[in-house]
């Protein structure tokens, strides 16, 4: 009998983190502790992106620097980019850090937790960063690891670099 | 035998509900679902907007962010925006996270951060309307309102437009202005148009629905319709020790807000 009770009472704590853990999972955004890869923020705009995306499409506004190097390792696409006007191109796949915290606090993530190329963070280590400009363009280096910081939207965000060549 | 009449009776209920839905849904239902008292304050609005070359606006806004999974928190900025159609703008945000300043000459589009001091610049169409949407489209920025300079260069905001209502009469700043409530798909919002001979918004809402907590954006707005411009306003030369970085591009198709 108490074996029979041990068994449902497990089953039902098992069920019910399941259930946390589907309603933690509302969106794929989200990560451990409450912390977050992006914000998530109310519109701005009532225009939807189909309209502005259609309206960008008729004028041929996209330049073409865009769709350069879509489909290059973001590493090589860093180094080999000498012309300064095109764009950074970031892999989304790769950027699955958490970049903020409960309370939306952008976090800053150790030297030493050895993130991979690609890897997106919201700040920079406090110390032991400095600004570098290689090519008319500025990079963080922070001890042996290389940042890009860039504009994801109208928010400073840093990609992790191999070093570029001057 | 029972259980299958129920189930037949539910159907039915259900079908019969869900029919006046399906008619308000046809083009031909849409004109009755959008009050007439709304839509000429809209008119207005609209009308008076796109006669406009030449202006200022101020915001005072809120927008929620979500954080701990479901809590609304509201973040505020001021913003400045100076335009001057068909290629000139002008905008300078201070807000909670951000300082930004938003410089188009006709030509290209800078983004200086002065808190980090980095700037970015990119080659952009000749008009503020095709800049607008480029950058948008290209790099996900949203200028401050973006949707507002937009309507003053004709872009019809109203195309999304399922339901107007309208909702009565309210002083914002203290005038009195008319007050409509507009449903999209993606968003509610509501306008507030000042009722005189220069019916601007003085008070935007946006509502995003496609959020579960539905975050809302509230914009308090300040017009001058005779502004005194300096033209090195949209000009952007770097302060000495400003860094540049890049945009990151995004794919148009499947990007976010």
């Amino acid at each position: 009998m108490k074996f029979k009770c041990a068994v449902i009472v497990a089953v039902l704590i098992v069920s019910s983190s399941v259930e946390a853990q589907r309603r933690a999972g509302g969106s794929i955004q989200r990560a451990g502790g409450g912390a977050r890869v992006n914000r998530e923020v109310a519109n701005t705009s009532i225009r939807n992106n189909q309209t502005v995306n259609r309206n960008v499409d008729r004028n041929r506004d996209i330049n073409r620097n865009v769709n350069v190097d879509r489909n290059r390792d973001i590493n090589r696409n860093v180094n080999v980019d000498r012309d300064i006007d095109r764009d950074l191109d970031i892999h989304r796949d790769i950027d699955v850090d958490v970049n903020y915290d409960r309370w939306g606090h952008p976090v800053a993530r150790g030297v030493a937790a050895g993130l991979a190329f690609g890897a997106t963070v919201a700040m920079l280590p406090s110390t032991g960063c400095s600004t570098v400009v290689v090519g008319g363009i500025g990079y963080s280096q922070c001890g042996s690891t290389w940042y890009q910081p860039y504009y994801s939207g109208t928010t400073v965000q840093y990609v992790v670099v191999t070093p570029p060549k001057n | 035998m029972k259980r299958i009449i129920l189930i037949l009776t539910l159907c039915a209920v259900a079908a019969m509900a869900q029919t006046p839905t399906a008619e308000r849904n046809k083009p031909s239902a849409r004109d009755a679902a959008i009050d007439g008292q709304a839509a000429a304050a809209l008119n207005k609005m609209t009308g008076f907007v796109r006669g406009l070359t030449i202006f200022t606006v101020t915001s005072e806004a809120s927008r929620d962010e979500i954080v701990d999974t479901d809590m609304k928190i509201q973040k505020n900025a001021t913003t400045d925006i100076s335009v001057r159609l068909p290629s000139r703008l002008h905008a300078d945000l201070h807000g909670d996270d951000h300082d930004l300043q938003f410089i188009y000459d006709g030509q290209t589009l800078t983004l200086f951060s002065a808190r980090q001091n980095y700037y970015a610049t990119t080659p952009a169409p000749p008009t503020v309307s095709r800049t607008l949407d480029a950058i948008r489209a290209r790099h996900g920025i949203q200028f401050p309102l973006a949707d507002l300079i937009q309507m003053t260069t004709g872009e019809n905001l109203l195309q999304d437009m399922t339901r107007a209502g309208y909702i009565g009469t309210s002083r914002i700043d203290g005038v009195e202005c008319d007050h409509v409530a507009i449903r999209q798909p993606e968003v509610d919002w509501q306008v507030w148009i000042e009722r005189s001979d220069t019916p601007v918004p003085r008070k935007l809402v946006i509502t995003s629905k496609s959020q579960p907590t539905q975050p809302q954006y509230i914009a308090h707005l300040t017009w001058d319709f005779a502004p005194s411009i300096d033209n090195n306003l949209f000009v952007f030369t770097p302060p000495p020790d400003a860094v540049r970085i890049k945009f990151a591009s995004r794919s148009i198709t499947g990007s976010k807000q």
